[in-house]
């Protein structure tokens, strides 16, 4: 089982090469990107637990890749990597939400334990869901839920597909992801649960 | 004069696995039977017989009050066998004086309005109903669907503000048992009560004579 997937993007083969081969060592499934537009590419067709950007790029740099993702998926962990280090710039990657911001030179333990740091953060709704998808392959396949609305009717959606749904942020996704926090306040409100429980 | 122990009920069910109608088909089914043990007549347009012209027909010349519906809704249509409109705001005049217990997506928030000078009574859900697929949720989710319906079947003075208070009731009472109760034990259960959660609050308020019996 992976222990997460990552997505490295810098405009340096080099760096992008020697950081994939530490992370897919290290148990976590990689992908790599060698440009901001194709880090974005990427991060729209599939879901990332972590980003690693490098500030530094041609044409879309980390902190608009940074920008852009954080306005499509604002739980998003992203790790900026500069090697400018101003002040500046870390107000701006604070400012769009990024999970931290690295100086070069960064070394590869220091790089590991900010990113298995970014997994021990993952949502938790969406960490219960993989939990039960992995562990329940065929359920989890299987469609269980459509609406009588004709709009949709010729959809139904089994658990693996909500998660993705989820995941991407997709309108789906973020009426699931809402109706299970609603669920939660509703039995808060209704004195179901505890807030201390 | 209408006929005060005669039920219109229109059902559709389309084709393909996992078509909710499938199961919303069965929902009906079973107050179709229930009704009729209690001795009343179901003049029931099901399936290809689920269409426009028919149900105009029906509806023109039955002397029935309670209206039935089970099935895909927009805001302002509940759809036919067809996937066209049975009733929209054109021909709703037909439910005039008439009690409307609709089960389908999003259909209170245009047509019950409209229904609200028209109709004795208009009971609909103003957002999408979620329809949970596997058993035993489909059933359970058929209980609390019918609650309301059914609650004024067997109490004859029971009034359609009440029945819509049953039905939010039997809603919490399977929220609680498959999100903190005995139910709960995956993510099916919980993904469950969560969907029971958004069909409780997608049932609209009562448009209408909220203090109305079945019969009265």
């Amino acid at each position: 089982m992976s222990k997460g997937i990552v997505l490295l993007v810098d405009d340096e083969p080099e760096i992008v090469e020697q950081y994939a081969r530490a992370f897919k060592n290290e148990g976590y499934d990689v992908d790599t990107a060698y440009s901001g537009e194709d880090g974005w590419q990427k991060y729209q067709a599939r879901y990332y637990d972590v980003v690693i950007a490098d500030w530094r790029m041609q044409k879309m740099d980390g902190l608009e890749l940074l920008h852009r993702i954080d306005q499509m998926h604002p739980f998003a962990k992203v790790i900026i990597i500069t090697g400018f280090g101003d002040e500046d710039s870390a107000i701006k990657a604070h400012h769009y939400h990024a999970f931290d911001y690295l100086k070069k030179p960064v070394g590869i333990d220091d790089l590991s334990s900010k990113v298995e740091e970014a997994i021990q953060r993952k949502d938790g709704v969406i960490a219960a869901i993989e939990d039960w998808v992995e562990t329940h392959p065929d359920e989890s396949s299987q469609p269980i839920e459509a609406t009588l609305s004709e709009t949709q009717e010729s959809h139904s959606w089994s658990a693996k597909e909500i998660l993705e749904e989820i995941k991407r942020n997709t309108d789906r996704g973020r009426q699931e992801y809402h109706n299970l926090i609603q669920l939660t306040i509703d039995l808060l409100t209704r004195g179901k649960i505890h807030k201390d429980v | 004069m209408f006929n005060y122990k005669t039920m219109i009920l229109m059902r559709t069910c389309l084709p393909g696995q996992y078509n909710p109608t499938r199961i919303s088909y069965q929902w009906a089914e079973a107050v179709k039977k229930d009704f009729e043990a209690n001795g009343w007549q179901v003049l029931d347009l099901a399936v290809d017989d689920a269409v426009r012209s028919n149900a105009e027909k029906l509806l023109q010349n039955s002397e029935s009050i309670v209206f039935l519906f089970y099935g895909h809704g927009r805001s302002d249509q509940m759809l036919g066998q067809d996937k066209v409109a049975l009733i929209d705001l054109t021909n709703l005049n037909l439910l005039k004086n008439r009690k409307a217990y609709i089960v389908a997506c999003k259909t209170a928030k245009v047509l019950g309005r409209a229904a609200e000078n028209i109709s004795r009574f208009y009971l609909g859900y103003k957002e999408c109903i979620r329809v949970y697929l596997l058993q035993p949720y489909a059933a359970c989710l058929g209980n609390c669907i019918n609650k309301g319906i059914l609650a004024m079947l067997n109490t004859p003075d029971r009034t359609i503000e009440q029945a819509r208070q049953f039905i939010v009731d039997e809603y919490n009472h399977w929220i609680d048992y498959y999100s903190v109760g005995a139910g709960a034990f995956d993510y099916f259960s919980t993904s469950f009560a969560a969907a029971l959660r958004y069909n409780r609050d997608s049932l609209a308020q009562v448009f209408g004579d909220r203090v109305a019996t079945l019969t009265n």
